[in-house]
């Protein structure tokens, strides 16, 4: 991946998950002194409140997800680029890792709030399938858009080929016809430096003839 | 068919195959030495051989004739002539061979 959207994008990404970071200390304060007001503060933790941290820490993983594939689309936007294969790979892979990564923090950060601190009617142990699950629709929704980004870059190329005029194709041997090669092989030797030097292979079946000669039936068959 | 498909394999993001008349195929190589183009033809022969028929148990085999501009042939208009002469010598020397024009 080119260094400076791969730097751009780290940049973007390391912004978006301070911005959401400080949301998350800030939400959780929130819930925190709710609890004290009600005044809840010593009661054991119950569902609900662990509900409510779940859905704290679960918005952050979302962030985070989404403003790490988000990091990427700016960058590659702003460059004027779109991804190669191999990038777009790259990106899906960073952005699982991202994903994985947050999980394990969010995961560790809930168990440090609930602590020693007691628990009632919380039903199994927090772990990170629990964080997972509570990240809502993120995982999917970025997949979806990583998948569009793909097919839309994919799309240019294809495009382009569409506005191209049409090779003339040998139906039999989807090969290209001697119109063609002679137009092809005029090209080159003109284009001279920039396409030497140049092989011309040619090429004879020693069989063929008994294979066209076969009746039409069996000539089918060996087609594949 | 299989025959076209082997040579395109064979070709595929070297060059461009073409049904040159009749049975005959060919592939440009753009920036290939002769070297490089002998290397795709052997891939092409081998591939061929590799085909398996109902009809030709013993298989396929085909007759390849390599050149190269300028390397071994100088003259450009003469690129075809040469590439499908030594297709011929390597037809009469009974096939399933490479032959390389010039070096006949």
């Amino acid at each position: 991946m080119d260094e400076d959207i791969k730097k751009y994008a780290d940049s973007l990404y390391e912004h978006a998950r301070m911005e959401s970071d400080r949301a998350l200390q800030a939400e959780r304060a929130q819930a925190v002194q709710r609890r004290a007001g009600l005044d809840r503060g010593d009661l054991p933790l119950s569902g609900p409140d662990i509900q409510i941290m779940l859905g704290i820490f679960g918005n952050h993983i979302e962030r985070c997800m989404v403003g790490r594939f988000d990091s990427y689309e700016q960058a590659y936007s702003q460059a004027s680029r779109t991804p190669s294969e191999q990038e777009f790979t790259e990106i899906l892979n960073d952005w699982k890792r991202v994903r994985v990564l947050e999980i394990e923090h969010s995961t560790n950060a809930m168990r440090d709030f609930i602590g020693r601190r007691a628990m009632v009617g919380v039903s199994g142990p927090i772990n990170q399938t629990t964080l997972e699950n509570s990240s809502g629709s993120g995982h999917d929704r970025v997949l979806q858009k990583w998948k569009i980004w793909k097919a839309k870059a994919q799309l240019k190329p294809a495009a382009a080929r569409i506005a191209e005029p049409k090779k003339r194709r040998d139906a039999l041997l989807s090969a290209y016809d001697r119109a063609e090669f002679d137009q092809d092989l005029a090209k080159l030797i003109l284009k001279g430096s920039g396409a030497l030097p140049l092989g011309l292979v040619f090429m004879d079946l020693d069989k063929f003839k008994s294979i066209n000669d076969a009746p039409a039936d069996t000539r089918r068959a060996t087609a594949r | 068919m299989a025959f076209s498909d082997a040579v395109l394999r064979a070709c595929k993001g070297k060059g461009t195959a073409y049904r040159y008349g009749g049975d005959e195929l060919c592939i440009l190589l753009p920036n290939h030495s002769i070297d490089e183009s002998l290397a795709v033809a052997e891939r092409v022969r081998r591939e061929v051989r590799a085909i398996r028929t109902d009809e030709l148990l013993d298989g396929l085999s085909t007759s390849i004739g390599v050149a190269c501009f300028p390397e071994s042939c100088a003259d450009s208009s003469k690129l075809v002539w040469e590439a499908d002469t030594a297709m011929y010598i390597s037809k009469k020397a009974g096939g399933d061979r490479v032959s390389e024009a010039g070096h006949i």
